[in-house]
């Protein structure tokens, strides 16, 4: 209709609809209505639901409101509606991303089809060395794209209203799926203002696990089709003209869509034509044909074992986070694309098992993933860690619990020396408890020591020279109590008193310090290790005795710093 | 409280063993008796207000350095280097024993004690020259074990070092 015609009709319309309200005001002044808030508020809820039953009236009159109050509510604070959007997308959005995985599943299946041709073992290598998933290859060699799925929804309300499906794609949840891609496109429109009719700025394609959606709009409906491989713009022309079509003979119905989807299944005729695909060409060479029978059946093996792995390794990469995260030994801290090479970054234990033997099982070739652990001591193998770096001898034995380490047994001092500083130094160990191991060369000290505590040494009359037997007996048993302080590091003191009787000489104090002195002077001059000849405080070395003593003492109590 | 080992070091008859007699039991005697390996005593000194039990190693007098034992010397907090004022030669070797010390128990402190002081009529050695040659990190002290000139000082000084870190 020309413009200033339309013009002239509404003002027609304003000049009629004016005067018939002039004359209703005059007849309502003259019955001097009074109508106070109060009563309005009385009737108000009633007349709603009256109205409401009615017709469709009321909803139309409210609606520019409410949007408007939602549209301010969005501008002045987005989290508010985001938080009352967010329970309705969450479930839908996850609902939809399992359906993918299902379809990747399908693709596997695809896959395992095309494992019974000399080609495929050509993608399979490529698969190996490029480090793609083999299904992707297929999808790429194979299928140039297919049409999966097309949707029909209701622009206003984003309801479904038809829906055709690929053959051998399983049929997805349409409700949700729609719903989810309404939500999407208008929350991704809201969320960055733009302009209504700016249609181009409006979601046109988006891409879910690997499926790419694209969305054609009319004015009363939307067509969105869920398309795999790489689309000619030919399929967004294709859909153009469907919804074009379907706005042809539906336009009523759109208009008037009220939740009854039964109008649309005429259109389904116009959805089906969406359902393209296209896959590439490929000739059977004569000499495949021959070896057929044969290549059949170890090709069907080979395929299995493929198919299997395909199928892993296109669920694979999750499956593979998820190993590492929960092996043993193992802190993942995230993933990133690195030159199309895959690194994860995270801690791992020394004695946590290879990442490449983690990831092997999931079916992702650990040679497409590089990994960038520092290196960390968990909990998980503390035992095994204290264990090895314990390196217990023989006799033995170690228990390791709760962060508690045991030690029982007995066992050499420098390998207790070596477990205390383990112990402490490992982190994870809260306490070290050896009160049940036996220091072997403390003890083997202790036993000779005294041993030789409280040694009589008898001297001929009036001399201060002991025999040559006693001399040799001292010095043997001293070495071996040498010898054993020094492992158990230890400091042994020897004390000698010496005495003389009255009657051996007149001044017997002086032969008893004489024969002590002379003791003193061999065992000195030993030159042993860990032994220290000790004078007892405030003199005293002379007995008034007939003989030498050995006092043999361990001194490692007197000492400040033992020498350890 | 705090325990601390401490060795005597010097050459033969410098009095060592009279220095930790008078200190201890604050007795002195003419007659020499030497010591053969060590003679192991304890004294507590009170230093700003705390506790400071002395475990003092009384070692056997030596002019040979090289016969000093490791055994003995280990995990000593210090050690006093005595000499014998009346005999210069003393001083050589108290100065020998010290690096004899540091090689077995690291950069501990050590005083140098000269001895002797009451028998200045007969003294040879000159502190101050003492000092010069030391390159020491402390001047050396002048002590009597006979009439207990500058001794507890002696001990208090090297005590007070080696809490004051150990240098
Ligand atoms: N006049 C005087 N004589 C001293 C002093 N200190 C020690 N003597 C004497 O020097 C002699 C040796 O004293 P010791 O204390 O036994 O010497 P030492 O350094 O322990 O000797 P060894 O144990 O043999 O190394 C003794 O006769 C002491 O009486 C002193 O300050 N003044
Ligand atoms: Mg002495």
């Amino acid at each position: 209709m020309p413009r200033a015609a339309a013009e002239r009709e509404i003002d027609e319309l304003r000049r009629l609809l004016l005067q018939g309200e002039r004359e209703r005001i005059a007849a309502l002044e003259e019955r001097k209505l009074e109508v106070s808030s109060r009563d309005v508020s009385d009737v108000l809820p009633e007349a709603v639901l009256m109205r409401a039953a009615d017709d469709e009236q009321l909803s139309r009159a409210l609606a520019p409101t409410i949007e408007a109050g939602i549209e301010t509510s969005a501008r002045k604070n987005p989290q508010v509606l985001a938080d009352a959007i967010f329970p309705v997308l969450g479930p839908a959005i996850r609902k939809a991303i399992q359906a993918a995985l299902a379809a990747a599943v399908e693709g596997v299946n695809t896959a395992l089809e095309n494992s019974l041709s000399i080609q495929s073992l050509k993608w399979r290598w490529e698969a190996r060395r490029s480090g793609r998933p083999f299904s992707e290859i297929v999808l790429v060699k194979n299928l140039v794209y297919r049409v999966e799925h097309v949707f029909l929804f209701h622009r206003e309300t984003g309801l479904p209203l038809a829906q055709a499906v690929a053959p051998a794609v399983a049929t997805q949840d349409a409700d949700l799926v729609a719903t989810m891609f309404t939500a999407i496109s208008n929350w991704v429109r809201d969320s960055i203002h733009l302009v209504e009719d700016e249609e181009d700025s409006e979601l046109q394609q988006i891409t879910i696990s690997g499926a790419r959606v694209m969305i054609v709009r009319g004015p009363h409906a939307v067509l969105a089709g869920v398309v795999r491989g790489n689309p000619p713009t030919s399929v967004r022309l294709v859909m153009q003209r469907a919804i074009e079509a379907v706005h042809l003979e539906r336009g009523e119905d759109l208009v008037r869509f009220d939740g009854d989807d039964t109008p649309f299944r005429a259109t389904l005729p116009h959805l089906e034509s969406c359902l393209q695909e296209q896959r590439r060409q490929r000739k059977r060479s004569p000499v495949f044909l021959a070896v057929m029978p044969v290549a059949i059946v170890v090709l069907a093996l080979l395929g299995v074992w493929w198919g299997v792995q395909a199928h892993r390794r296109s669920q694979a990469w999750d499956a593979a986070l998820e190993a590492l995260r929960a092996a043993p030994g193992y802190q993942v801290f995230g993933v990133r694309e690195e030159d199309s090479e895959r690194v994860v970054s995270g801690l791992r234990d020394s004695f946590a098992a290879a990442p490449e033997d983690v990831l092997l099982p999931t079916g992702v070739d650990p040679d497409t993933v590089r990994f960038d652990f520092d290196t960390y001591e968990s909990r998980e193998f503390l035992e095994r860690r204290v264990r090895e770096r314990l390196a217990a001898p023989e006799g033995v034995g170690v228990d390791v619990e709760d962060g508690v380490v045991t030690v029982t047994g007995a066992a050499p001092t420098a390998w207790i020396d070596h477990a205390d500083r383990i112990a402490l130094g490992t982190a994870g160990v809260g306490r070290f408890d050896r009160s049940e191991l036996v220091d072997s060369d403390f003890a083997r000290m202790q036993g000779r020591v005294e041993a030789l505590d409280g040694r009589v040494i008898l001297f001929a009359a009036g001399s201060a020279a002991p025999t040559v037997g006693d001399r040799a007996e001292l010095e043997g048993r001293l070495r071996d109590i040498d010898e054993a302080a020094s492992s158990a590091r230890r400091i042994v003191s020897v004390t000698i008193r010496g005495g003389a009787r009255s009657d051996e000489s007149p001044d017997g104090e002086g032969l008893g310090a004489e024969r002590a002195a002379a003791v003193q002077r061999f065992v000195y001059d030993l030159r042993l290790e860990s032994v220290v000849l000790q004078w007892l405080s405030g003199g005293g070395e002379s007995t008034g005795r007939f003989e030498t003593r050995l006092d043999v003492r361990i001194l490692s109590s007197v000492m400040e710093a033992p020498a350890r | 409280m705090i325990r601390k080992k401490i060795c005597l070091l010097g050459a033969f008859s410098v009095g060592k063993t009279s220095l930790v007699q008078r200190l201890v039991h604050s007795i002195f005697s003419e007659r020499y008796q030497t010591t053969v390996g060590v003679r192991i005593e304890k004294k507590t000194l009170m230093l700003d207000g705390n506790d400071v039990s002395l475990v003092i190693w009384d070692l056997q007098g030596e002019d040979e350095f090289q016969k000093l034992r490791e055994s003995y010397l280990r995990g000593s907090s210090g050690a006093l280097l005595v000499a014998d004022g009346t005999r210069p030669h003393t001083v050589d070797i108290a100065i020998l024993l010290r690096d004899r010390l540091r090689d077995v128990c690291g950069n501990v402190p050590a005083e140098l004690l000269i001895n002797k002081a009451d028998l200045t009529d007969e003294w040879a050695v000159d502190p101050r020259a003492v000092a010069a040659l030391d390159g020491a990190d402390s001047e050396p002290i002048v002590t009597s074990a006979k009439t207990g000139a500058g001794v507890e000082g002696a001990f208090e000084s090297l005590a007070r070092r080696i809490l004051g870190g150990g240098a």
